[in-house]
C-alpha cells in the first residue's frame, strides 16, 4: 500500500508539484489583496498616579458636553473606550451621544466645536453596559485622523433617571484635554484609544511553500521532455 | 522462541534488579532507623502547651510528636546582599519599566520593594530577620530529612548544622522557603542529636508559627527504579542482546536511537516534574499554553504562575509533592477563576513550532490530569516530535546513520526536546534538512528527486521558522554539480527559488508580517526592537553603530568568535549541559568530539565529500556562526559593547553534521593512500564486519554520559 502511494507521487509529481507551486502563488498574492483588519487597543488613561484619585463627571443634564481633544499621530482613529457610571441605574433606552470633530491646527479653547468641521455622530445605548464598565465607542469614519475633538453627551428618551457620567482623573495625557461644559478642565476622561491594522495571516505560509514547491517542481522529469530527450537519443544512434 | 523467552527473563530480571537497586541505594539508610518521623514546635519548653501537634490542634494522633526534647530560639535583624541574578532581575525589571514609561510619555522615578536597601556603594541589598533555634532531641537519631514549616508570605530560607555527641557533624546545609508551599525540606543523612538552625524571612515570624520534622521514611521511587531499569536495559542491549539483535541494530540503527532517545527524555520529562530549568522555558510555555486554546484562552492562576516563571521550584521528592499539590490546588477554576483572554483563530507562522507542545498541554486538559503532568505532556509531545523527525534523519542517512544518531542523542539534543522549547525543531528539522542535503553532495552523480528537495526544503524551513538565520545553512545547495539537475533550466529555477526562499525569511527578521494584538505599534516599532531580558539594546542603534564602525565590529566578531572557540576546547567551560541544572564537565566536550570524529571516520560510506565541497561547509559553518553572533549584537547587546552577549553553546549545534560530514569516507576514494588512510580505511572494513561493534560503541558512549549526567544533575539533585 505504502509503496503504491509512493509510486503514484512519484508519477504524478509533474502535476501536483506545479500545482502546488500555482496556489501558493495565488495564496501569496490573495494574501496581500485581502488582509484581515484587526483592533488594536491603547491604553491611554486607566490608573491613577500616586496622590491622585479616580472621580465621576456627571452630566448635568441633556445638553450638557463633555468634550475631549486629542492627535491620532496619523492614523486612523476606530474608536473609544470611556468609562461609564450610571449613577446605579438602568439606563434602559438612554443613549451616549459622541461626535468627532476634524480640528484644523488653531486652537479654538472651549468653542472648538463651532470652529471645526463634524465627521460624524454615533449614539451607544446604555441600557446595554454594566455600571463602572469601559464600553467600545466605534468610530466608522475613515477620515477620523489627527487633531480631533470628541464630545459626549447624553440623550434620556423620557427617562427621568438620574444623569450618567464619565470616570476621570487627574493624570496629565500627552496632546489631549478635557473639556467640561466648554472650559477646559484641570481633570482628564480616563480612556483607552481604538486603532486598527492589517494582518496577512497566511503570506509567509504561501510565499516560502512558493519558493519550496517551485524548487521541488524545478526537479521534476516533465513526460513531454523526457520523451524529447529519448527521441533526441534515437536520432543519434 | 529461545531468543524471546531469553529477552523475557532478561526483561523481568532487569525489572526487579531495578527495585532491588533503589531499595539499597536510596532506602538503605533508613532500614534500622528506629522511626518514621518526629515532629518539634520551635517554641521554648516553658511556653509550650501539653500535647500540642504540628498543626497546631490538640489531642490530636500524636504518636509522631516528639517529647523530650529542648528548643531555645531568638530573632534578630540582618541586611543581606542580592545576589547576582536578583539585582540582574531587578535592573532589568527596571530599564523595561523605563522603557514603557518614556513609550508612554510619563517620567519614570525609579521605585524600589521597601524591604530592598541600596548601600554606599551602590550594591543591592534586603532586609531579612532571622530566627536561631537550637533543638535539642534529647536522644541521638539518624536523621535523613529535615523539614521546617512556616507560614510565610515572602521567600525565606533556613540554615542548619548537626551536632552528635557535642561535634559538628554537618555544617552549613541551606534549603530555601517558597512562601506557596510553606515549607522547606533538606537531605541531611547523618546521625545528630542536636540542630542549630537559622531561619532567614522577610516577614515577622514567631517561634509559633515554625515547626520542624525529621524523618528517616523508607520512600520507593518509582522514577529512581525506573533508572535503574534503563542503565541495566542498556548494558544488556549492548552486552548481551545476541547476535539477531546486533544484525538488526546495524540494519536499522534508527529503531535504537528511537528506543534510546525515548528512555533517556522519558527520565528527563519525569525527573524534572514542574520545575522549569529549560532555557526561556517559561517564555515558551506561554505560547504552546495559548496555542492549545481555540480563540478564547483560558488561563489558570497555574497557567499564569508558570509563565511567569513564579511557580515553585523543589528540590527533593517531598517537595515535590507539596509542590505539585499547591499547582493543582491553583489551578482549579473554582478555587481561583481563571483569566480569560481572547487569540485569533489564525496563529501567526512562528508560533506554530509549539503545536508538539500546545497537543501535550490540550491532552492534560482533556484527560483531567494534574497541572505538573500537563507540563510533562506537553514535554512529552516535543520528545515525541523530535524522535520522530531524526528517526527520518536516521533512516534516509545514506551509510552515516550513526553519525545522524549520535547527535540525535547528544544529551544538549535531548534535554531540549524534553523541555518546553522550540528550539527542539531548530534541531530536527536542520538535522533531517541537512541529511538530505549531505545524501545529494555525496551522490553527484545522482539528479535531485523532487520528493527530496521538497522534504529537504520542507524541513529547513520548518527549523528556521522561530530562527531564521540558520536557512543559510541551504544555501550549500547552490554549489549542487549542474549534472544534478534535469537541464540548465531546471538548475536555474532551483536556486533561484533556493535564494528567494533565503532572501524571504531573511527579510522576515527584519520587516514581520503584521500581527494580531494590542501591542502591535511597540512590537512592529523598530525604535523599540531589541531583546528585553538584556538592559540598553536597540536594533536600530546597534545596526547604526555597526554600520559607521564596521571594522571595530569586525574585531569584535572575530574576537567573541574565537573567544568562544577557545572556552570549550581549551579553557575548560563545559560545552555539555542539561539547561539550568548543569554540565557535565569539561573533559565531555572532547570525548563527545572524539566520538562524533570517530562516527564520521568509519562511517559506511561509499564515497567522501570532494575538497571543495569540503572547503565550503566549513566556509558556511564560519558564515552561520557569524550570523549568529551578529544577531545576538544586534537585538541582546547593549549598543556599542565591545563584547557579545546571550551567544550560547547550543547554537553551534545545528552545525555538527557540516563539520562531520567533512571527515566522512577520508581516504576511501584515494588510490594512493596515505599511511593514516590506510590504516582508518582498514579498522574501517574491520569494524564493518563485526556484530554491529561499531554501533554499539556510538550508543554505548551516548548513553553512559545521557545516564551519568540524569543521576549526577537529576537524581541526586532533585530526586533524592
Amino acid at each position: 500500500m505504502l509503496n503504491k502511494i509512493k509510486h503514484f507521487m512519484t508519477k504524478y509529481a509533474y502535476i501536483y508539484l506545479p500545482i502546488g507551486t500555482l496556489l501558493c502563488l495565488a495564496g501569496f498574492i490573495g494574501s496581500y489583496l485581502f488582509p484581515n483588519t484587526v483592533l488594536d487597543t491603547y491604553k491611554v488613561n486607566v490608573g491613577e498616579n500616586e496622590g491622585d484619585t479616580e472621580y465621576v463627571q456627571y452630566f448635568t443634564g441633556t445638553e450638557d458636553e463633555i468634550g475631549y481633544m486629542m492627535e491620532t499621530d496619523g492614523r486612523v482613529m476606530k474608536g473609544i473606550q470611556i468609562g461609564i457610571d450610571k449613577n446605579g441605574q438602568a439606563l434602559e433606552g438612554t443613549s451616549l451621544i459622541y461626535r468627532i470633530y476634524k480640528v484644523g491646527d488653531s486652537d479654538f479653547g472651549g468653542d472648538v466645536a463651532s470652529h471645526a468641521e463634524l465627521l460624524e455622530e454615533e449614539s451607544f445605548d446604555l441600557g446595554s453596559c454594566m455600571d463602572g464598565q469601559y464600553p467600545y465607542l466605534p468610530f466608522i469614519n475613515e477620515a477620523d485622523t489627527g487633531k480631533l475633538y470628541i464630545t459626549f453627551s447624553y440623550q434620556a428618551n423620557g427617562n427621568t433617571q438620574p444623569a450618567p457620567g464619565i470616570f476621570m482623573n487627574h493624570s496629565d495625557i500627552e496632546n489631549a484635554a478635557t473639556y467640561v461644559s466648554g472650559a477646559r478642565s484641570d481633570g482628564s476622561i480616563k480612556c483607552y484609544y481604538i486603532y486598527s491594522h492589517e494582518t496577512y495571516p497566511f503570506l509567509y505560509d504561501s510565499r516560502v511553500m512558493f519558493c519550496i514547491f517551485l524548487a521541488a517542481s524545478a526537479c521534476v522529469v516533465f513526460p513531454a521532455y523526457s520523451r524529447k530527450k529519448e527521441v533526441g537519443k534515437s536520432n543519434e544512434n | 522462541m529461545k531468543t524471546k523467552i531469553r529477552h523475557l527473563i532478561a526483561a523481568l530480571l532487569i525489572l526487579v534488579f531495578a527495585a532491588v537497586l533503589e531499595i539499597l541505594v536510596f532506602n538503605g539508610d533508613t532500614i534500622g532507623s528506629g522511626y518514621s518521623y518526629l515532629r518539634y514546635n520551635a517554641v521554648g519548653d516553658d511556653e509550650q502547651s501539653d500535647g500540642e501537634t504540628l498543626d497546631g490542634s490538640t489531642n490530636a494522633d500524636d504518636s509522631h510528636q516528639a517529647t523530650g526534647y529542648h528548643v531555645t530560639s531568638e530573632i534578630s535583624d540582618k541586611l543581606t546582599a542580592l545576589s547576582a541574578d536578583e539585582a540582574n532581575e531587578i535592573e532589568v525589571r527596571m530599564d523595561n519599566e523605563r522603557i514603557l514609561a518614556e513609550y508612554r510619555g510619563e517620567t519614570y522615578t525609579p521605585e524600589y520593594d521597601e524591604d530592598i536597601v541600596v548601600g554606599e556603594d551602590g550594591t543591592l541589598m534586603r532586609r531579612v530577620r532571622q530566627m536561631h533555634i537550637v533543638l535539642e532531641l534529647g536522644q541521638d537519631y539518624y536523621i535523613k530529612k529535615l523539614r521546617l514549616d512556616a507560614d510565610l508570605t515572602k521567600n525565606g530560607g533556613f540554615q542548619a548544622d548537626a551536632y552528635h555527641n557535642g561535634e559538628l557533624v554537618q555544617d552549613g546545609m541551606y534549603c530555601s522557603i517558597d512562601p506557596k508551599i510553606d515549607a522547606g525540606i533538606m537531605n541531611v543523612g547523618c546521625h545528630a542529636d542536636k540542630l542549630d538552625i537559622t531561619l532567614l524571612t522577610e516577614d515577622e515570624l514567631s517561634p509559633e508559627d515554625v515547626r520542624i520534622e525529621i524523618s528517616a521514611k523508607f520512600q520507593f521511587n518509582f522514577w529512581r527504579a525506573a533508572f535503574f531499569a534503563v542503565c541495566l536495559f542498556t548494558v544488556y542491549i549492548l552486552f548481551f542482546a545476541g547476535k539477531d539483535v546486533y544484525a538488526f541494530m546495524k540494519k536499522k540503527p534508527e529503531w535504537f536511537f528511537a528506543i534510546f532517545t525515548l528512555m533517556l527524555g522519558g527520565l528527563i520529562i519525569e525527573g524534572l516534574g514542574s520545575n522549569m530549568v529549560g532555557y526561556d522555558e517559561y517564555v515558551h510555555a506561554k505560547s504552546a499554553y495559548k496555542l492549545s486554546f481555540g480563540s478564547t484562552i483560558e488561563t489558570t492562576e497555574a497557567a499564569m504562575q508558570m509563565v511567569g516563571n513564579n511557580l515553585p521550584y523543589f528540590n527533593n521528592p517531598e517537595e515535590r509533592e507539596l509542590v505539585e499539590a499547591y499547582e493543582d490546588k491553583v489551578n482549579d477554576p473554582d478555587y481561583i477563576a481563571p483569566d480569560i483572554g481572547h487569540q485569533s483563530r489564525l496563529p501567526r507562522t512562528e508560533t506554530r513550532v509549539y503545536y508538539p507542545m500546545a497537543a501535550g498541554f490540550y491532552l492534560g486538559r482533556v484527560l483531567h490530569t494534574g497541572f505538573a503532568d500537563m507540563m510533562e505532556l506537553a514535554r512529552l509531545g516535543n520528545l515525541l516530535c523530535y524522535i520522530f523527525i531524526v528517526f527520518w534523519a536516521v533512516k534516509k542517512a545514506k551509510g552515516y546513520q550513526m553519525v545522524v544518531a549520535a547527535i540525535g542523542m547528544f544529551p544538549n539534543n535531548v534535554f531540549i526536546a524534553s523541555s518546553l522549547s522550540y528550539d527542539m525543531l531548530v534541531n530536527a528539522g536542520l538535522l533531517l534538512g541537512y541529511v538530505l542535503l549531505l545524501n545529494e553532495i555525496l551522490t553527484p552523480d545522482e539528479k535531485i528527486k523532487p520528493s527530496n528537495a521538497f522534504f529537504m526544503l520542507f524541513s529547513f524551513m520548518a527549523g528556521c521558522l522561530s530562527k531564521p538565520v540558520y536557512i543559510v545553512m541551504s544555501l550549500m545547495l547552490l554549489f549542487l554539480p549542474k549534472k544534478k539537475f534535469q537541464n540548465r533550466v531546471s538548475e536555474i529555477v532551483f536556486k533561484a527559488a533556493l535564494l528567494f526562499l533565503n532572501g524571504l525569511m531573511i527579510y522576515n527578521i527584519f520587516f514581520p508580517t503584521p500581527v494580531a494584538g494590542g501591542d502591535y505599534a511597540l512590537v512592529s516599532n523598530s525604535a523599540y526592537a531589541g531583546d528585553k531580558r538584556s538592559i540598553g539594546t536597540s536594533t536600530v542603534g546597534q545596526l547604526q553603530f555597526v554600520m559607521s564602525n564596521p571594522l571595530q565590529y569586525a574585531v569584535i566578531l572575530l574576537r567573541s568568535m574565537f573567544d568562544m572557540l577557545m572556552d570549550y576546547t581549551v579553557k575548560g567551560n563545559p560545552f555539555v549541559s542539561y539547561g539550568y541544572m548543569g554540565t557535565a564537565g569539561y573533559l565531555t566536550n572532547w570525548l563527545m568530539l572524539a566520538l562524533g570524529v570517530f562516527a564520521a571516520l568509519f562511517a559506511n560510506v561509499k564515497t567522501s565529500i570532494r575538497k571543495g565541497m569540503g572547503a565550503l561547509t566549513h566556509l558556511m559553518n564560519f558564515g552561520v556562526v557569524a550570523i549568529v553572533f551578529s544577531s545576538m549584537y544586534i537585538s541582546y547587546t547593549a549598543v556599542g559593547s565591545s563584547n557579545i552577549l546571550g551567544v550560547q553553546g547550543r547554537y553551534v549545534i545545528p552545525l555538527f553534521l557540516p563539520f562531520l560530514s567533512c571527515f566522512m569516507g577520508w581516504g576511501i576514494i584515494r588510490a594512493q593512500k596515505t599511511k593514516a588512510e590506510e590504516r582508518v580505511v582498514k579498522l574501517r572494513n574491520r569494524l564493518l564486519a563485526l556484530p554491529a561493534v561499531y554501533e554499539r560503541i556510538i550508543f554505548g558512549v551516548m548513553m553512559a554520559v545521557s545516564l551519568w549526567m540524569t543521576l549526577k544533575l537529576i537524581i541526586l539533585t532533585i530526586n533524592v
